[in-house]
């Protein structure tokens, strides 16, 4: 019997042990979150976004307007490590890599409710809230009784 | 703080590209040029004593050509050589980096550096001698050649090396008549500035705290330590402008981009101080990895085992800044094919997921420091195996699916102290609580089956169960992250690492409800 490893083995040997060499921390699935919020309030809305760690922190990061009626969805391939996806980051990251830990969302300039994403608070009325929107695919919807029960801000609201 | 009285605005970085090679210049350390210098000087009689000096080759300008990623660590071994990618008889443009391109990608590019005559060389890579110099020692030329340290033979060697550059610069084309003539007369100054980082958490900048600013006038390198607050004062002054730049390695790490090359930020030309504020770019990114890796390295971390130091037994660890989003790792093994040990894939990410995930591979590689036939035996089962087996990487079996949930645990669990450290403590942040610490997910075996917070939850003294019956119920608290480190000794499967815990704490109190918390997974 000829144990002599040919050309054709040996590159195969060499791909075989390059194969098992490039196992390692961290291998896995990466999961597509599809994130969507819908405004179906009867008016438009202006979320405002803010960072209360950073600073200026009363001063909101940038905003984001939905028309009434319209809905934005984005998808987010997640990383490995996972860092998984909720709608804080649906809010926060907008051209580059902002942080968002609280909104305002304004009502036609006249009415407001404000979250956070703090202490899993607001049930499943906040957005931000991730013990209610953690799933890998969730929509929130803006509705008619939210703009109903936001508080007057009298033209204020920014 | 230092301040030469030429602040100037902060400037942002170029993006990515290239240092492009400029005009090639007369080199006026040559000996030959030295040579005509110093008879123009004695012919001129213009009160500067000459005529004891002698010009003879005091270095040389050395062109090396590593032919591998070996070679090119052994003469990065070398702390003596002040080591640039692109030739030093140039001008140059700022860029990201410079590759010579005769040399393939994949190839480390030619080094280049001056070396005292009688250096003696690293061993086993390739040189050329590019030129002989003569570099006058402005503190130890006197007009008879000797060592002299009083006040008035130091400024007299001071006038004569000032003179003897001057008029080289001038016969070489390198300054303009009027220029040398405003040289003699002005004082020198020291490279100095501020480098900072914007963070996504703080909505600001901060300082690019370890990393090492070099400024570098024709072969002569002063260098300076980045601080805190992103202060730098170099250690050494120049008569003339000079090039900055900023190589993203320290002693024990150095960053990589794309290729093997490592990752630098060659600055502008020029006198005064240099301030940077990088956001946004490819530096930002490679600044925030190294902030990563030094506060793993080099701040105070807990106690916790380093990941692999610089010795004559180990290279420097190599971390490959990817401009990707995808799969970040530690793999030990890469290095002898790819050039690196960590690869960070965490291109547009925010801030402190960057820093996050840099100290994640490194707990990786400090998790191997701590017990290397442990690691190596749960790297085996948690990852070579299943991807040998049908069901492929994604799908290990049980055995797999416990080593893989140790490693990744750990990993995950260093990632969230130490983020929490550098923010809460570091940068003056007390709110801070870093978003991905899992106390707020209801994840199980199947949703989430390795990167779990039974790590943290060992140390924290919050129970995610209060969310519900859905969340893992945490019952445990008051160890410290040392204690969990030292349990993974010996340990090859989670629950190998559950009985390592409690057999080894038994005085806490909550040692009782650690299955009760290793068996959420």
């Amino acid at each position: 019997m000829n144990y002599l490893i040919t050309g054709n083995m040996r590159t195969l040997f060499f791909l075989g042990t390059l194969f098992l060499l490039s196992c390692g921390p961290e291998k896995g699935e990466r999961l597509t979150y599809v994130y969507t919020v819908k405004n179906e309030s009867g008016v438009p809305i202006k979320v405002l976004v803010y960072n209360s760690l950073g600073i200026n922190s009363d001063k909101p990061v940038f905003s984001i307007t939905f028309e009434n009626k319209s809905a934005i969805t984005k998808k987010y391939k997640d990383t490995l490590p996972p860092r998984r996806y909720n709608f804080s980051d649906f809010f926060g990251i907008s051209n580059g890599s902002f942080i968002c830990d609280s909104i305002k969302v304004i009502y036609n300039g006249v009415k407001q409710s404000a979250f956070s994403n703090k202490n899993c608070t607001g049930g499943e009325r906040n957005p931000l809230n991730i013990c209610e929107y953690g799933s890998v695919e969730e929509t929130f919807i803006f509705t008619k009784e939210d703009y109903e029960n936001a508080e007057d801000c009298n033209g204020n609201c920014e | 703080m230092p301040n030469n009285g030429n602040e100037g605005g902060a400037k942002t970085s170029t993006n990515g590209e290239m240092t492009q090679l400029g005009r090639k210049l007369d080199n006026p350390y040559s000996v030959k040029n030295m040579q005509k210098a110093l008879s123009n000087l004695q012919k001129s009689n213009d009160g500067v004593s000459t005529n004891s000096i002698e010009v003879t080759t005091t270095h040389r300008y050395i062109k090396f050509k590593p032919k591998n990623s070996k070679e090119l660590e052994t003469l990065k071994d070398d702390r003596t050589l002040d080591l640039y990618s692109y030739p030093l008889d140039y001008e140059i443009t700022e860029g990201s980096y410079y590759h010579d391109p005769t040399i393939p990608d994949s190839l480390p590019t030619f080094q280049y550096c001056a070396v005292p005559v009688g250096k003696v060389m690293p061993s086993g890579v390739a040189f050329e001698v590019l030129e002989n110099l003569f570099i006058p020692d402005e503190d130890n030329i006197t007009e008879n050649r000797t060592v002299n340290s009083t006040s008035a033979a130091k400024n007299a060697s001071d006038k004569i090396a000032t003179a003897l550059v001057n008029e080289a610069l001038l016969i070489t084309g390198n300054v303009k008549k009027e220029q040398a003539i405003k040289i003699n007369s002005s004082g020198k100054w020291r490279p100095a500035g501020r480098i900072r980082v914007w963070d996504d958490v703080i909505n600001g900048y901060i300082g690019v705290e370890g990393a090492i600013v070099r400024a570098r006038r024709w072969f002569t390198t002063h260098r300076g330590t980045v601080n805190a607050d992103g202060y730098y004062s170099c250690d050494g002054t120049f008569r003339n402008d000079a090039n900055y730049s900023i190589d993203w390695e320290r002693d024990d790490f150095a960053l990589q981009d794309g290729w093997i090359n490592g990752a630098t930020y060659n600055g502008p030309k020029k006198d005064g101080n240099w301030n940077l504020e990088l956001r946004g770019d490819e530096q930002a990114y490679y600044a925030t990895i190294f902030s990563g890796a030094y506060f793993y390295y080099y701040k105070d971390r807990m106690g916790l085992t380093s990941p692999p130091e610089n010795s004559f037994w180990k290279s420097q660890l190599k971390i490959k800044a990817r401009k990707e989003s995808g799969t970040s790792s530690y793999i030990k093994a890469r290095k002898f094919y790819l050039g690196a040990d960590i690869s960070i894939q965490e291109w547009g990410s925010r801030s402190d997921n960057v820093f996050a995930t840099t100290i994640h591979e490194l707990a990786h590689a400090a998790h191997k420091e701590l017990d290397n036939t442990a690691y190596n035996s749960l790297a085996y089962k948690a990852y070579t195996l299943p991807c040998v087996s049908p069901g492929g990487c994604d799908s290990p079996g049980p055995t797999g699916q416990s080593a893989r949930r140790v490693m990744e645990t750990w990993a995950t669990t260093v990632e969230i102290v130490l983020t929490n450290l550098r923010y809460k403590s570091y940068l003056g942040f007390s709110v801070y609580s870093y978003p991905w610490n899992l106390q707020s997910f209801s994840d199980t075996i199947e949703s989430q089956p390795f990167y779990t917070s039974v790590g943290f939850d060992l140390i924290d003294s919050f129970n995610q169960g209060v969310f519900g019956s859905a969340y893992v119920q945490d019952n445990v608290t008051g160890y410290t992250i040392n204690q969990v480190e030292n349990s993974l000794r010996n340990t090859n499967s989670w629950g190998e690492w559950r009985e390592h815990m409690k057999e080894q704490n038994p005085s806490n109190p909550t040692n009782v409800n650690i299955d009760e918390l290793f068996n959420n997974w």
